[in-house]
């Protein structure tokens, strides 16, 4: 069956839309047809010969899409998933939480989806994924894995990017809760990426609770926010050997650093100067 | 899925996930004195559970690869190695700093 067989299916009724390289979403039905027509359009992408040559974009128009129990699976390389008006307007609104998205595929762009309160998932190690202007609830953005994609303009909940794993990508204007940026919460954690512009609360970029668990803050942090026991503070095996320029913590004071980690023109909780290293 | 990494040239390490039950995290996040020997109990475990060591075969792999991506300096370069992590697939990035700039390195 040729590319011309195939029947795009416009469960909302209207004509569906396909070039070489992209397949139109309507979204003109239900939450769920507007699901299904998504996952057909994935589908379809995948007969097209995706390749490093031969990227196919899905676009999907403004709209809600109810996955039900099942997530919106991303498991094949260079197929891409933007939003029609590139805002988080693809709007996942299942109430139940594995109705999300899951990226597993590695050399993939997603932009402008929003899962709502649920997990936007991603697998371990995809160091080719682009993430840009997308948002999930708590635990999104990679839990426990290494997390070395690139991030842009995201947001998510508490223990996001990488919480209890290692934040090694690039991280770009996004936000996340208690935890988040290489967190340690439940285990070890590490941020050893590039964090410019990022907001986390208590614990984050690479914090721990209490006397648990390793965090390492080892990468580069620029114009970046943390709570309390943020930049590798927050337990006895807590490390900065990492550099921040323009950091602000909200409460509390930042670690002695170590190795050749640096601080610079930071403010800690009480807005004091810390110029460390 | 194995992860390895090295902060250190040379020297490996694998990371493994550690799934926790519920009743353990709700363990780890008590604040009652009594339990705190099964909580140091449990962090030991996660602790040695999650880092595993390599073997030496491995870790040669591993020393090569990072050897084959590691980016070309001049004489005068201060090299800093951050961290390397790579997948079971050879996959994965290279953070350092070379004269004090973060650089990232995809592979």
């Amino acid at each position: 069956m040729s590319k011309a067989d195939v029947k795009f299916p416009s469960s909302g009724g209207g004509q569906g839309i396909e070039g070489t390289s992209y397949v139109f979403v309507s979204a003109n039905g239900t939450d769920g047809q507007n699901a299904t027509e998504l996952q057909a359009a994935y589908n379809l992408a995948k007969t097209m010969s995706p390749s490093a040559t031969n990227r196919i974009t899905i676009i999907a128009a403004n709209g809600y899409y109810d996955f039900g129990g099942s997530a919106f699976v991303m498991d094949t390389q260079y197929i891409d998933l933007v939003s029609l008006d590139g805002n988080r307007s693809v709007i996942f609104n299942s109430s139940n939480v594995n109705g999300t998205i899951s990226i597993t595929a590695n050399d993939v762009f997603v932009k402008g989806v929003d899962v709502q309160t649920k997990s936007f998932t991603i697998a371990d190690n995809l160091n080719l994924l682009k993430v840009e202007n997308c948002k999930g609830g708590d635990s999104s953005f990679g839990s426990g894995v290494t997390l070395s994609g690139t991030f842009t303009n995201c947001d998510g909940g508490f223990a996001s990017f990488a919480t209890d794993g290692t934040a090694s990508g690039t991280f770009i204007n996004c936000t996340g809760g208690n935890y988040s940026f290489g967190g340690a919460f439940f285990s070890n954690g590490t941020a050893s990426g590039i964090f410019t512009n990022c907001t986390g609360g208590n614990f984050s970029f690479s914090g721990a609770l209490g006397g648990f668990f390793t965090a390492t803050a080892s990468g580069t942090f620029t114009h970046c926010i943390g709570g309390s026991n943020s930049f590798g503070s927050g337990s006895l095996f807590s490390t900065l050997s990492g550099k921040l320029y323009w950091c602000k913590l909200t409460s509390g004071a930042f670690n002695t650093v170590s190795g050749s980690g640096q601080t610079r023109m930071c403010l800690t909780g009480t807005n004091v100067e810390d110029n460390q290293g | 899925m194995a992860n390895y990494n090295s902060t250190k040239e040379g020297t490996w390490i694998e990371l493994v996930r550690v799934e926790l039950t519920d009743e353990q995290k709700t363990l780890l996040m008590s604040k009652d004195p009594n339990d705190k020997d099964a909580q140091e109990q449990l962090v030991s475990k996660i602790k040695s559970d999650s880092r595993k060591s390599v073997s030496s075969e491995k870790s040669s792999e591993l020393t090569n690869l990072y050897n084959s991506v590691k980016p070309e300096l001049n004489e005068d370069d201060v090299y800093e190695l951050i961290s390397i992590d790579v997948s079971e697939t050879d996959n994965g990035i290279l953070n350092c700093r070379i004269n004090g700039d973060h650089k990232q390195i995809r592979f």
